[in-house]
């Protein structure tokens, strides 16, 4: 990292901490050392590869934090025992996030934060949030080539609301975020069909005498009962087939939705007139949303996408990110979004609404050094 | 010199001390059977090392052996792209083995890892735990998972007896090394329609990441010549005959070809030819009807040809890689 980088983080990190400043929060720092758990069990061993995993020396598996909104949330709970109190936090400190290629920068970096709880008016708040990631970008002069934003809500609403049962549809939802366009049903299992017609106890028992029959021993924790279970559900969606094929071509025309703000709502509204399915409520938030963020100066490269999605899969509503492309893969300076549900997951007794933003600093200033350099656009 | 990392121990060192011998190089150990260096008879500046194949497999991928004998399972495992640490000079046929994703027989309503992704949702819904994968390929599983599109699981690290981890209740599934399949069916496991990972032999392979001056070179070429003249002889066998004519045509309608690699002509007919053992007796007999003489099968040791192998490719990717790593 460059000697005339490292010395414009300094005075871009003030700059930000006066942005963010304007709100009044109070500042913490929680643990650089926090529970692995919480990290595995939202993303799984996908972002496992990019933590740094440590065990403590009586057995408990830790990590250094690869972000501050779960230390965050995990230090208001303990706080408040867990009940829906709002607040307002400001973090300013190191994660950590290990990645082979060295364009990424240090893998110990800092970031500046504010995470929000409890707000009256959620549209508001994501407004005024995503207003302030913005102007913490300008104030440090990094230059957003493209401002990315997306809804953690949109295409899990449109699954369920497509009427598809809730097996069905969480799998849509999973095998469509995973980049599958092979979405066929395979055919079960030909005892599958035995099966079908049956209550779940008797199916278990059933499959239990064949493999009594048969010889199978069935070892680990996964009762016959989950598996009769699974089995008959296999043979109903394999009658449903058709149903799936043509939710997934809708689910596939959703996701392929990309554009300037306004043009991309039109365009799922439009869609989801075709389709019969209702989120006019989600829609007109967006709406006003949009217009809202217009007075703030929303970039002209905004760019609202039905699949862009943050890293860490706790986000169920607005996410955005701030990006200077010419930095290559260390391009997000700034971003946020909304994760009500991650109260509760995390071992919050209520429910407690949350949005988050950060901005990077060393990210930001080496934006605005290759600006002035490159004289942009 | 030359550090060339072999196996010390069980079956694979036997296997490796002779395949070695076969191709004309002999394994000396020193300080006895306890020793972890050795030499090798029949080609100068080598330095062996006895270490455990995965030791060997580090060694190459880091760069501290510039050559070695271990698992293609172990390298595909400990590199994120092996194919940019080491280059696979020669798969040895021996020490197979089908690195495999299996799960309990039980499971009669998972065929695929499609099948498998549902599982671990429900499972997670259900126990409120993820789907535990017992293994010692930490990589390998990872990538192939996620390639697979799974991510809702957790690695339990096996480093023996994995097979036994789903009846002892310590992980759900498992990612193992297999060979006849047997293992595997003793504990009441199965294999995935489209759990198999990778086939998996013992290879010699070359460091992309060691230093390679000229001295270091000429050993290595020596080495891989040798391997695969003997591979080549081995693979045929050379039919004799009284010069003819015709005999080219012959020839060519059981695929064999002149031993010298020159073409027949007429001032240097072709009297030696190079031929498939499944199609030598039929060629001798037909050469015998066309030339009126008598034919000879003779084995061959060493076939060493002018055409440039896995040496010239080996220094290829070198020089390539040497490059993108300036």
């Amino acid at each position: 990292m460059e000697q005339e980088t490292l010395n414009l983080a300094r005075p871009t990190a003030n700059a930000v901490r006066e942005v963010f400043g304007v709100l009044g929060a109070k500042a913490i720092e929680p643990p650089a050392l926090q529970p692995l758990g919480p990290y595995i069990d939202l993303s799984g061993e996908d972002v496992r590869r990019r933590l740094f995993v440590v065990e403590s020396p009586d057995g408990a598996r830790l990590c250094l934090r690869p972000d501050m909104t779960i230390p965050v949330c995990l230090h208001h709970i303990q706080a408040t025992a867990g009940t829906a109190t709002p607040a307002l936090y400001q973090v300013d400190g190191q994660v950590f996030r290990f990645a082979l290629d060295p364009q990424f920068g240090p893998a110990e970096f800092g970031q500046i934060g504010l995470e929000r709880f409890g707000d009256t008016d959620p549209v508001a708040a994501d407004v005024e949030m995503c207003a302030l990631a913005l102007e913490a970008v300008r104030a440090g002069g990094g230059k957003i080539s493209r401002f990315m934003l997306g809804d953690a809500f949109l295409f899990p609403a449109f699954v369920h609301a497509m009427g598809l049962d809730g097996e069905q549809a969480d799998r849509l939802i999973r095998r469509t975020r995973q980049g599958d366009k092979n979405l066929s049903v395979l055919p079960p299992p030909a005892m599958a069909g035995a099966l079908a017609s049956v209550g779940t106890d008797q199916a278990a028992e059933i499959l239990s005498e064949m493999f009594d029959l048969a010889g199978v021993e069935p070892v680990g924790r996964r009762p016959i009962a989950a598996i009769a279970q699974r089995l008959q559900h296999q043979a109903k969606a394999h009658e449903d087939a058709g149903t799936m094929t043509e939710a997934g071509r809708h689910a596939r025309a959703l996701m392929a939705i990309e554009g300037a703000p306004r043009e991309a709502l039109d365009a799922v509204a439009a869609l989801c007139g075709t389709v019969g399915v209702n989120l006019d409520d989600r829609l007109q938030a967006w709406a006003k949303r949009l217009d809202a963020l217009d007075g703030y100066g929303l970039p002209d490269s905004a760019v609202l996408s039905v699949t862009f999605a943050r890293q860490f899969q706790y986000y169920d509503g607005m996410v955005f990110e701030a990006w200077d492309e010419a930095l290559g893969l260390a391009k997000v300076m700034a971003a946020g979004g909304r994760y009500d549900g991650l109260f509760e997951r995390l071992g919050g007794r209520e429910p407690l609404t949350g949005i988050g933003i950060m901005a990077r600093p060393l990210r930001i200033a080496r934006s605005a050094l290759m600006a002035k350099r490159g004289g942009g656009q | 010199m030359l550090t060339l990392g072999l196996p010390s121990k069980g079956r694979l060192q036997e296997q490796c001390a002779n395949w070695l011998k076969d191709v004309g190089f002999k394994i000396t150990r020193d300080w006895g059977e306890r020793g972890y260096t050795a030499s090798l008879s029949g080609v100068d500046g080598v330095e062996v090392f006895l270490y455990s194949p995965r030791e060997i497999a580090l060694g190459l991928l880091s760069g501290t052996l510039h050559v070695g004998i271990t698992g293609h399972d172990l390298l595909a495992d400990l590199s994120p792209d092996m194919d940019q640490d080491v280059s696979r000079l020669a798969p040895l046929g021996f020490g197979k083995a089908d690195c495999v994703v299996a799960v309990p027989q039980s499971w009669v309503d998972v065929r695929t890892m499609a099948d498998l992704e549902d599982v671990a949702a429900r499972e997670r819904r259900r126990t409120g735990d993820q789907l535990r994968v017992a293994t010692k390929y930490m990589g390998m599983t990872r990538r192939f998972f996620a390639k697979a599109g799974l991510n809702d699981y957790r690695i339990i690290e096996s480093h023996g007896a994995t097979e036994g981890a789903p009846a002892s209740g310590s992980a759900d599934i498992i990612v193992d090394i297999t060979t006849t399949g047997n293992t595997l069916a003793a504990n009441h496991l199965k294999i995935l329609d489209d759990g198999l990972i990778l086939r998996s032999q013992a290879t010699l392979a070359a460091s992309l990441n060691a230093a390679w001056p000229e001295a270091v070179r000429a050993p290595l070429c020596e080495l891989i010549d040798a391997i695969e003249a003997r591979q080549r002889g081995k693979a045929v066998v050379e039919v004799r005959c009284d010069p003819s004519p015709t005999a080219a045509d012959v020839a060519a309608r059981f695929g064999a070809t002149p031993s010298s690699g020159q073409p027949h002509t007429a001032d240097r007919p072709v009297q030696a030819w190079l031929c498939s053992r499944a199609q030598c007796r039929k060629l001798a007999a037909a050469l015998r009807d066309e030339t009126g003489a008598a034919v000879q099968i003779v084995d061959v040791e060493y076939c060493f040809t002018t055409q440039s192998g896995a040496y010239h490719a080996f220094m290829a990717q070198l020089a390539q890689h040497e490059d993108t790593v300036q």
